[in-house]
């Protein structure tokens, strides 16, 4: 998840390079106006700053162009903070409205997710395959259509304070249309895509029901026992749609609920101005 | 109908959810609703001389770009998206009576979805079609002289 505390420091921390570098220009400016030893009321100090910013004003120059160029590409890199709050305060409203009838449930049974598509993500902690060596999976634990380089969906905002911690990389390949849930799924069909109810295992299920469901689901059996030891429950109803930012395709938002009744494409139909105002506030981050 | 305020394209049902099975995933499949039109309005520019049609998406801010499809006909469509935003007829060829079928509309809809969208998929382009088929007969009151 989306780490807003960081993020918040470093957009403050850019907002400032980027001011900061404005009030050193304008001082810049003055000082290089004057000339300190026409004056000899001045003290001793002041003629020596002034006199320091004359002899290394190129220095001087390089200082705020650099400021400015770093503060813009941090303010960037960071995202602008208010729109990231509201989009969390929209995402949490969309989770509140399609969810309405299960209010009463605990609020990670029925969540939405926003995920971002990077075509970068350093990823650690995969297991071999079945067939795969395992010292081998250690040295290099990549395989054609999955490496670092081969697009992911990374989750960066969740419905509800109480459903932050547990968050899950899908692989997304567009190279190879390889994809991971139905979050790759959506993302490379840039589509609505909604399940059928799925055929949820029970405590005491065996391997076949679980196999049955990983497959219904789209995910790996590594990842229904993550999920199992997260303590997250496994959705009986997973459905979204690819979310644009300026005409581009951005990302994925998926809703999910332990509900056979959670999801249909009514969650995703009667809700389009709430989208609109996602997909608006989306193009100022 | 009135076409000349936006009507809404949603209660139409022109997006009908279609059952599919993906990677033995069995999923209901519809447009995305950036891609979809939501809406549409039509009206006569008396002073080109002109039939427009337009369409809504959730994304309205996109800049367009021109794009003659027939010698009276241009498409205004996304810089990025290809999205059809504003159709315009030009209506100087024609005298009311004989602007009773819109059939060039729908069918250059169709040449251009097959230039940009190659395949079946199933696009905006079949709900921009749709939807000037469905008010066929409002769109030609629209366009006739007052």
């Amino acid at each position: 998840m989306r780490n807003s505390n960081i993020r918040a420091f470093f957009f403050k921390f850019g907002n400032s390079c980027y001011w900061g570098s404005s009030i050193i220009f304008v001082l810049y400016g003055i000082l290089l106006d004057m000339n300190p030893t026409d004056n000899e009321s001045w003290p001793e100090f002041g003629r020596y700053f002034v006199g320091f910013v004359h002899k290394y004003q190129w220095y001087f120059f390089l200082l705020i162009i650099t400021l400015v160029v770093l503060g813009f590409f941090i303010k960037k890199l960071a995202g602008d903070e208010w729109a990231w709050n509201r989009l969390q305060f929209l995402i949490d409203a969309y989770q509140e409205k399609v969810f309405k009838k299960f209010s009463d449930d605990p609020r990670h049974f029925h969540r939405v997710t926003l995920f971002q598509y990077q075509k970068f993500r350093w990823r650690l902690g995969t297991r071999p395959g079945r067939f795969e060596n395992k010292l081998f999976h250690k040295i290099w634990p990549y395989k054609k259509e999955s490496h670092p380089l081969s697009g992911w969906l990374v989750p960066v905002l969740r419905s509800g304070h109480t459903t932050q911690k547990a968050s899950s990389v899908f692989l997304c390949n567009k190279d190879h249309a390889v994809a991971e849930g139905i979050a790759g799924m959506i993302f490379i069909r840039s589509g609505t895509t909604v399940t059928q109810p799925l055929p949820v295992p029970s405590q005491s299920a065996g391997k076949k029901e679980i196999k049955k469901y990983c497959t219904e689901s789209s995910i790996t059996i590594d990842r229904y026992y993550q999920m199992f030891r997260n303590g997250q429950p496994p959705p009986a109803t997973i459905g979204g749609f690819p979310i644009e930012k300026n005409g581009k395709l951005w990302g994925v938002l998926v809703l999910d609920s332990t509900s056979e009744t959670g999801v249909d494409t009514s969650s995703i139909d009667d809700y389009s101005i709430l989208i609109s105002l996602i997909g608006q506030i989306l193009e100022r981050t | 109908m009135n076409l000349s305020e936006w009507v809404t394209l949603d209660d139409l049902k022109l997006d009908q959810p279609k059952d599919d099975v993906i990677n033995g995933v069995k999923v209901k499949l519809t447009l995305s609703p950036f891609e979809k039109p939501h809406a549409i309005r039509a009206y006569r520019d008396d002073e080109e001389c002109l039939g427009i049609i337009e369409f809504k998406y959730l994304n309205e801010f996109e800049k367009t770009k021109a794009k003659k499809v027939d010698s009276n006909l241009t498409f205004y469509v996304g810089r990025k998206t290809n999205r059809i935003y504003k159709i315009a007829l030009d209506l100087s060829d024609f005298s009311n009576s004989e602007i009773t079928e819109l059939h060039l509309i729908t069918q250059k809809i169709d040449e251009f979805e097959s230039l940009v969208e190659p395949g079946d998929k199933h696009t905006g382009f079949d709900i921009a079609r749709g939807s000037v088929e469905h008010f066929e007969n409002d769109l030609v009151q629209q366009f006739a002289h007052a």
